[in-house]
């Protein structure tokens, strides 16, 4: 999975705050849960997607691991078919896979290794992208037109963080915990609701709009395509800068509060939005907090409540058939009663 | 250069030889991709050429491979499979090397040339997505079978768009990411005859773009209806490489002009507002790059903040005042071939379809047809198709075992297979369904049920999205019908178009079933199961000839409802009246149907009644 290529610097987006910002917050935290990119064509979700991998810090893994095992991590095991840990480690970037379209359920989950069991007649587990994906991202472009077997197994390894492959005179399991990170173009296809919710934060993209954001779009693309490298030179003390106050908020996030009358109100916005299940008030909770954490407090407002509702919990309503607004419209127009409320109270 | 703009002048052309001036740009994009293709670090161009297969699209694509002199040309066959697509397991290499070994996918061997897509509407929507995110990338990635690699995929697009628009056109994705858009059509051969053609051998200069001409031609592309931000892009590469091919340094309007005709025209999906159109003062009246066309310095138009705040979706709806140029939008609007309004109005209507090729569905498993989806144990035969690589997988452990009882042959590579390894092929078969709903929208009846019908339909729309069915409308309205969706699995399409839908007007009944029965046959045709759904009073007075007339209307109602009852398509007519009559009930059964009366109903009964009619149907 090694991508030489360079990426467009995610300093250099124009304009698409609101993705950005999701972004931003899963790599703070990545037990957000990942975002959806849902949106027009050429909006640039794809690049913003990509550029998470320059905002992500290094981690510790066992040495030679291709499971990413952490060594002090009780329940990454050792198993047979991986390298023993004997006290060495090595720092490696955080890993953000991509999952093309046409990949095939072997190379997702793992499967006999054909080669050595043809040579040598070993029996060998080849890890898939699932292994490579344990601890860090895991990318799908136009993920609704992603197979539905596939679908299946996703979701069903996403759910417990564990890979179970029984197959071919196998039996080998190993640790997959990974953030889904997805984008796509709502008008080919709907996704089904299952994988919607898997996501933490969803964003629904637009083209800009103003000719002015249009053109300094235009304008750095150009830039970048006619010199990449150079292009990313120019953009890296913006990215530096992103990268290091990301690194800030990951250390306040630990201390980070949210106060009883925030859960309250928390609570006040799913139920009055209808969320199913208590995912969307954790949800919010996280992000509500991640967010304080990237604004450099360690207390949580109302304001980080309502900034991050949308995206929260857009995706996780209901589908009203009487009621034609999408989900974003329903949230904002449910903050803005309860925060009048709130203001006249 | 052959034809500079200036040496045609364009208003002294008479307008029935729209076929000289289409064939001018035609040539004038062949130049410009000639161009594109020898930039080092670029993409190659991709370019779309409607046009009906006959001389003129031979003598052009002739004209392409002699101009283009590409390392290659892979025509990608609507039958194509991932595998096919981008690779996969090579088995006898890696059976007769002992090493994993992988086949070349069409991708990875039109690096370096050109990937030639017939009728893509036609193709299925992951494999067009994956050409067209291998085509972004420059790379394609392989994770199949074991196999993992990453191989250099750039090539060029040559989309030949034989498609009809009002049938089903080219999917957006690919209009999106084309650089040129020719159209051959009512070319004819005679204006070609004698063209001669001579393309310079090296064209190096490399022209820059000011901020003023880049923003004219994002302003432009706006203005087209094009908001994709990848339109504006490819204009100005185009009139960067249409300046460079003339020698200039610097775009200047001709070469705006060139990047318009070439680029954007031919998918616009509105006209610029008229220019005699009193301009608002609106956002961004300051930079306004009218000042180019005097040739003196540029203004600096850097002040991407000032709008940043604004709403963005306002400044969509104001972005085609932002149109700047006035002498080009004035050309722009004369050099329009006649039926292009028309094309637009097409376009306008096929919108729905660019949502309606996602073909997944409920799942059917089948060891004979369909997709393919893994594999099984089993024994192959009777339809059932091995399947070597999971076959030699399951085989593969056991071999050295097998090798010591002199199971294998006396070949050193051999691979001893025993029945219990065998490995069948597994598919998932389209058997989707879809459901037309044929809607009474007349002013006399449907008036107060129009709404309820509206209710049960968005009940039915959420449903039949969790199944991944397809949904398709038709209103019967005034004189005729009109299909207001095609068969499509978008919910958010269906909704939007479901809630323009206002009554009024007769009842054209006749022409209603008519259209729903069309619509029916070709889903079938599909592999699609289709159910009709009529929400009607029954009391037909539009004949299927748009005329007005109570009996000869229920005439042809009948004849309609019978050709559906012979067809064979489940149908379920439901009785909207106040008072349920004997009209919908005759043609429930003449469609071989059932009459549900719903004076009472509620948009769930109805919903109830389709589910419990099709699992029963």
């Amino acid at each position: 999975m090694k991508q030489n290529r360079i990426s467009y610097p995610f300093s250099a987006i124009v304009g698409q705050e609101s993705l950005k910002l999701a972004i931003i917050l899963c790599a703070i935290d990545p037990s957000l849960g990942g975002v959806l990119a849902l949106g027009d064509r050429g909006t640039g979700k794809t690049t913003a997607v990509r550029g998470l991998a320059d905002l992500l810090p290094e981690m510790t893994r066992v040495k030679g691991c291709r499971y990413n095992r952490h060594p002090d991590d009780p329940t990454d095991i050792n198993m047979p078919h991986m390298v023993s840990y004997d006290g060495k480690t090595e720092n490696v970037p955080i890993p953000v896979v991509d999952l093309p379209l046409g990949v095939t359920e072997d190379r997702l989950l793992g499967a006999l290794d054909i080669e050595k069991a043809l040579v040598d007649g070993k029996r060998e587990f080849e890890p898939g992208l699932l292994a490579d994906a344990n601890r860090g991202f895991l990318y799908i472009d136009e993920i609704n037109l992603l197979e539905d077997h596939i679908v299946d197994v996703l979701l069903d390894v996403a759910a417990s963080g564990w890979n179970v492959v029984e197959r071919e005179g196998l039996s080998v399991r190993h640790p997959a915990r990974f953030v889904l990170v997805g984008s796509g173009n709502p008008e080919e296809g709907d996704l089904r609701p299952q994988l919607i919710d898997r996501f933490g934060l969803s964003v629904e993209v637009r083209t800009p709009g103003s000719i002015a954001e249009r053109v300094e779009v235009i304008k750095r693309r150009d830039a970048f395509e006619s010199d990449p490298s150079s292009f990313v030179k120019t953009w890296k003390p913006q990215t530096a800068k992103i990268t290091k106050r990301v690194d800030l908020a990951k250390a306040l996030i630990a201390d980070c509060v949210v106060g009883d009358d925030l859960l309250a109100l928390i609570a006040e916005i799913c139920i009055a939005l209808g969320t199913d299940g208590l995912r969307g008030e954790l949800t919010l909770i996280k992000a509500a907090r991640a967010h304080a954490a990237w604004m450099g407090r360690n207390s949580v407002t109302p304001e980080d409540v309502r900034e991050m509702a949308t995206s929260a919990l857009g995706h996780r309503l209901r589908r009203n058939p009487l009621d034609d607004a999408s989900g974003s419209v329903r949230v904002e127009r449910a903050l803005e009663e309860i925060f009048a409320k709130r203001n006249a109270a | 250069m052959l034809h500079e703009p200036e040496h045609i002048d364009l208003a002294q052309l008479p307008t029935v030889d729209g076929g000289l001036l289409k064939w001018h740009d035609a040539m004038m994009a062949l130049e410009v991709c000639a161009a594109a293709s020898t930039r080092a670090h670029k993409k190659f161009p991709a370019i779309r050429l409607q046009a009906k297969s006959g001389p003129v699209l031979d003598q052009w694509l002739d004209l392409f491979t002699k101009t283009i002199k590409p390392r290659s040309l892979h025509k990608l066959p609507v039958s194509v499979t991932m595998e096919g697509l981008i690779g996969g397991l090579d088995l006898a290499a890696t059976l007769s090397t002992g090493k994993r070994q992988a086949t070349e996918g069409l991708l990875s061997k039109a690096n370096g040339g050109f990937l030639i897509l017939h009728a893509c509407e036609d193709l299925e929507h992951d494999i067009l997505s994956t050409v067209m995110q291998a085509y972004d990338d420059g790379h394609v990635q392989l994770e199949r079978d074991g196999i993992c690699e990453t191989r250099q995929a750039r090539f060029g697009i040559l989309i030949i768009d034989g498609s009809d628009p009002a049938e089903n056109a080219i999917p957006e994705q690919v209009v999106d990411r084309t650089m040129m858009h020719i159209d051959l059509d009512g070319v004819d051969l005679r204006s070609i005859s004698d063209q001669s053609v001579e393309f310079p051998d090296s064209h190096n200069t490399t022209a820059i773009c000011g901020p003023s001409e880049i923003e004219a031609i994002v302003s432009l592309a706006a203005g087209f209806g094009l908001h994709s931000l990848r339109p504006a892009m490819q204009a100005i590469e185009v009139a960067c490489l249409y300046a460079g091919l003339n020698h200039r340094e610097q775009v200047t309007t001709d070469d705006i002009e060139a990047a318009i005709r070439l680029s954007l025209l031919n998918r616009a999906k509105c006209l610029p507002s008229p220019v005699d159109e009193p301009q608002e003062p609106d956002h961004h009246d300051e930079p306004r790059p009218d000042d180019f066309t005097e040739e003196t310095d540029p203004p600096e138009p850097e002040h991407p903040d000032e709008t940043a705040d604004a709403d963005p979706q306002e400044e969509i709806e104001n972005a085609d005042t932002g149109v700047p140029d006035e002498i080009d939008v004035e050309t722009l609007l004369a050099n329009l071939p006649a039926d292009l309004l028309e094309q637009l109005k097409n376009r306008q209507a096929q919108r729905g379809k660019a949502g309606s090729q996602g073909r997944m569905g409920i799942r059917k498993y089948s060891f004979k047809r369909g997709r393919r989806i893994g594999s099984t144990r089993g024994k192959p035969g009777h339809g059932k198709r091995l399947d070597l690589i999971a076959t030699l997988r399951a085989a593969a452990p056991w071999q050295k075992a097998r090798k010591r009882f002199g199971l294998n042959g006396k070949n050193k590579y051999s691979v001893a297979i025993r029945p219990d390894d065998f490995r069948i092929k597994r598919f998932v078969s389209k058997s989707e369904s879809t459901t037309i709903f044929a809607v009474d929208a007349s002013g006399s009846t449907a008036i107060n049920r129009l709404g309820e019908a509206k209710g049960a339909i968005e009940i039915l729309l959420n449903e039949s999205y969790s199944r991944r069915d397809h949904v398709s409308l038709v209103a019967m309205r005034g004189e005729t019908s009109e299909v207001i969706l095609q068969p499509s699995r978008s919910l958010i399409m269906a909704k939007r178009t479901l809630s323009r839908l206002a009554g009024g007007g007769g009842t054209p009944l006749a022409h209603g079933l008519q259209a729903a029965l069309e619509i029916a046959d070709d889903e079938r045709r599909q592999g699609r199961t289709a159910t009709i759904v009529v929400l009607t009073d029954g009391s037909a007075n539009i004949a299927l000839d748009g005329k007005p007339g109570r009996n000869r209307a229920h005439e042809d109602a009948m004849v309609i409802a019978q050709a559906i009852g012979a067809s064979g398509h489940p149908c379920l007519m439901i009785d909207v009246s106040k008072l349920p009559g004997a009209q919908a009930q005759q043609l429930a059964e003449a469609a071989r149907g059932t009459c549900l009366p719903m004076p009472f109903a509620s948009s769930h009964n109805i919903s109830k009644a389709v589910l419990e009619h099709r699992q029963s149907g």
